[in-house]
């Protein structure tokens, strides 16, 4: 027993110390063609990253000596990808219980231990949005996470607060709590801001009391949800509103002239048809791309030119899974499609790592390979938009976190992971591509 | 009408008939043509399409072509796709009671009814799906009554039922998993052991009723249906996920002596030597389903890569959509096995003429013969790169489709 003890730790200790050692060393990646995004694809170039931030990108740097040099000349390096609408880890505990929920945290309902987090690895994403679901107008604080971590606490993007989810149109009226019609949703919504500016002038106006005891006596009872919309209407928090059908984003534009929130339109099915009025109120526009139109009423007119279109209307772009509609390891999958429907392949990249990090408030911090900014990237085995691609490892903050060399941890892509050690065995491991000629 | 008259209008009619059929001659010139025939792959090959059927295929080199007719360029061509198991044109995409007519869950026995009753031949997913290049369906009765109905094949027309149909007698849908169990609990199946005591009943009742003279045979719809099974008259489709439930769909094949075809069968590849000598085939699931509840947990991309490499037949579907995607695109999941390893034209035939010979429409349909049909499919570039688009489908000759899709 002592000896299992006593080996569980050194085993701890030793993982501890590799994954230190991993910051610690410097680690160039060799020859490996490079998408930094935000400039241009260098075909070979050198990545090099130290205590897990990127020290270097380029096509001519020099490999500073004890580096550990990585041979990744049969390699795509891209920045880990940026999923801006996901409800991973969360198991069923997306859906708050009151009309209006904004002092509910995401935070406080997910699990770390969610094996779906090691699936999204897979795909290459390292940074989600944890958000409530839309069941309700206003769902909750939603968490900027980076997928690893044994607790949440681990998982939060350091100085991120997050940001307030909310929603209108069909699923907040299905609901037995929820309004009924539209013009309830925007009412009780309208109402509830206009409560939050109360709050806030009251207090202004008690911060403006000389006295320490007139100041007390003059603030507003502490109320949590108040504080959040305080920081949705100074601008600390941005709005992820899911909404899809056109009269729906054009509500959610007119309580954003009302109120001055930032916005991120979310899913945004129908927002190409009014992609002028979006890019001339200067809001980002996350997008849902999925398979087929249908499945409810506001998702008919789903079209896979919705993208292209935003684009060109000047619109910025970002691509998410909302997981588990799609799941997470098919983000690069959802940003092809885009592609497919007349999207470029730049704003395709862009759309899941630059300007996803952007609408998280995160931009300055990943979404591209730039010195100074979090080693997380992703190595693939061809271009990051094709079919036949696989991501082949996965890092974050300078630590490795996914390898599909490692036939047990290619089964988080594969499926099979909950029967490893049979999966393993009974299937022959195979690379081979069956590409058309 | 005076005399004249007439003969003028009968004369316009003529030639407006022979117009039109000689706008229905199309050459096809294509780089690569999967043919899912004996001349295999053909590089740098035509299709001659005339009066809806295929009148010449091969090398560009070798096959003659009319001078007249329209011709279309591809990079690559394919017969059209069959989905073996789709529920596109009985759910509709607005996903609300009105539109959804798959599942009937007022009785578990429900033999006796049709898909052909509940198949909207209008609904607007049918044009989706053709204009990715399904040309055929395997459309069935929902998942969640243990005998759930008659399924039926249809072409994507889009005209009338009984014009679309090529049988409405396609095969028997069984139910087993967690499905009829939560459907059927208040009627009391609660239990695997439930569904399946429901299933063996209802077939040992079947049973003892063909064993009468004709003559003395109730007149039941149900009975009359499900003794097609215990013939062989009608195919035998188990829906079934795990792989005890797929044991369980085998076990009660063997017992009454037909055989069973496993639909979804997500952990069938655990276990490809019972399924290989259980003569059936595994319709296999969408591979990108949402790996929700605890039946879809052990989704493998590597599935249909091992079927192929054990010599299990499996044919290509897209199964059942609850939500958003309404229904799964064939192709898109034919992509993901290919990108998971299975060959590119294994992938091709396991959706043309592997299904067209399950369902015994091989002499119509499922690969680019002369004679058959004219359900052709033609691509920009390689069919399964997310970023390749079908550019056109033609359906019995005529372009129903034209994109970039």
């Amino acid at each position: 027993m002592l000896n299992r003890i006593l080996s569980g730790a050194a085993i701890a200790t030793l993982l501890a110390t590799s994954a230190i050692t991993a910051q610690d060393t410097v680690t160039a990646f060799t020859g490996a063609q490079l998408y930094p995004i935000g400039s241009d694809m260098i075909e070979s170039g050198t990545l090099i990253i130290h205590q897990g931030k990127i020290v270097a990108v380029g096509a001519d740097i020099e490999i500073p000596e004890g580096a550990i040099a990585i041979d990744a000349s049969d390699k795509v390096i891209m920045p880990g990808l940026v999923d801006t609408h996901s409800h991973i880890a969360l198991t069923g505990d997306g859906g708050p219980s009151a009309v209006m929920n904004p002092e509910k945290r995401i935070m406080d309902a997910v699990w770390p231990a969610d094996p779906r987090i090691k699936v999204a690895l897979t795909g290459g994403v390292t940074t989600a949005n944890i958000m409530p679901g839309s069941g309700t107008l206003m769902g909750g604080q939603t968490a900027y996470v980076k997928l690893r971590g044994d607790s949440i606490a681990d998982m939060l993007v350091p100085n991120s607060i997050g940001g307030m989810k909310m929603a209108n149109g069909t699923n907040p009226k299905r609901s037995t709590k929820a309004p009924a019609t539209r013009m309830a949703s925007a009412a009780i919504v309208r109402q509830k801001f206009l409560d939050a500016q109360d709050y806030m002038k009251k207090i202004d106006a008690a911060k403006k009391k000389k006295k320490a005891k007139e100041r007390a006596a003059a603030m507003p009872p502490r109320d949590l949800g108040m504080e959040a919309l305080m920081e949705v209407l100074n601008g600390a928090r941005a709005v992820h509103h899911h909404t899809h059908r056109s009269d729906d984003i054009r509500t959610v534009l007119r309580l954003k002239k009302e109120f001055g929130f930032r916005l991120v339109i979310q899913h945004g099915t129908e927002s190409y048809m009014v992609a002028d009025e979006i890019a001339a109120a200067n809001v980002p526009v996350s997008l849902i791309v999925i398979d087929s139109p249908g499945g409810k009423h506001e998702a008919i007119n789903l079209d896979i030119k919705a993208a292209k279109i935003l684009d060109d209307a000047g619109v910025k772009l970002a691509i998410h899974t909302d997981d588990g509609v799609t799941e997470s390891r098919y983000l690069l999958r959802s940003a092809a499609l885009a592609v497919r429907g007349g999207l470029s392949e730049e704003t395709a990249l862009a759309s899941v790592t630059q300007n996803a990090a952007d609408m998280m408030d995160l931009g300055d911090r990943i979404g591209s390979l730039e010195a100074g900014k979090d080693a997380d990237f992703v190595l693939l085995d061809g271009h990051p938009l094709s079919v036949y691609t696989h991501v082949t490892e996965t890092w974050i903050d300078g630590v490795k976190y996914y390898d599909r060399s490692d036939p047990a941890q290619r089964t988080y892509h594969s499926g099979g992971y909950r029967i490893k050690e049979r999966y393993i065995a009974n299937t022959e491991m195979s690379d081979s591509k069956g590409a058309a000629q | 009408m005076n005399h004249i008259q007439k003969i003028l209008a009968v004369a316009l009619v003529t030639v407006l008939v022979s117009f039109a059929g000689w706008a229905q001659t199309v050459v096809i010139q294509a780089e690569t043509i999967y043919t899912s025939a004996e001349q295999g792959i053909i590089s740098n090959g035509v299709i001659v399409i005339s009066d809806g059927k295929i009148t010449a295929v091969g090398p560009a080199s070798t096959t003659a072509v009319p001078k007249t007719g329209r011709v279309v360029k591809a990079s690559i061509v394919t017969p059209g796709l069959i989905d073996s198991h789709t529920m596109v044109g009985v759910n509709g995409q607005f996903n609300v009671s009105a539109d959804q007519d798959a599942s009937e869950i007022s009785d578990p026995m429900g033999a006796e009814y049709r898909i052909m009753d509940s198949y909207n031949s209008q609904e607007p997913l049918i044009g989706y799906v053709r204009k990715l290049g399904v040309t055929t369906m395997h459309v069935t009765p929902g998942d969640n009554a243990p005998v759930a109905g008659m399924s039926a094949i249809f072409k994507t027309r889009m005209g009338t039922v009984e014009n679309d149909m090529l049988d409405g007698e396609a095969a028997m849908i069984f139910n087993l998993g967690d499905n009829p169990k939560r459907t059927f609990s208040s009627k009391g199946i609660r239990t695997r052991m439930g569904v399946s005591a429901s299933i063996r009943a209802a077939l040992a009742k079947a049973k003892m009723w063909g064993d009468k003279p004709e003559d003395k045979r109730s007149s039941d719809l149900g009975m009359t249906a499900l003794h097609k099974v215990l013939t062989g008259e009608v195919k035998a489709v188990f829906n079934a996920d795990r792989e005890d439930d797929i044991a369980t769909a085998l076990r009660i094949a063997d017992e009454f002596g037909f055989t069973a075809h496993i639909s979804y069968g997500t952990e069938g590849y655990l276990m490809r030597d019972q399924l290989t000598a259980s003569k059936g085939t595994v319709i296999t699931n969408a591979l990108m389903q949402r790996q929700s509840g605890l039946e879809h947990q052990n989704t493998s991309l590597e599935a249909p890569r091992l079927y192929a490499e054990a010599g299990v037949p499996f044919v290509f579907s897209t199964g059942f959509e609850g939500y958003v995607p309404k229904s799964r695109v064939l192709l898109w999941e034919m992509a993901i096995a290919v990108a998971n390893g299975l060959g590119a034209e294994a992938a091709i035939k396991a959706a043309t003429i592997a299904p067209a010979r399950l369902w015994g429409i091989n002499d119509q349909v499922g690969s680019l013969e002369v004679g058959k049909d004219a359900d052709i499919v033609l691509f920009d570039g390689d069919p399964f790169e997310y970023t390749s688009h079908v550019t056109h489908v033609f359906l019995d000759g005529t372009l129903v489709s034209e994109g970039p899709n």
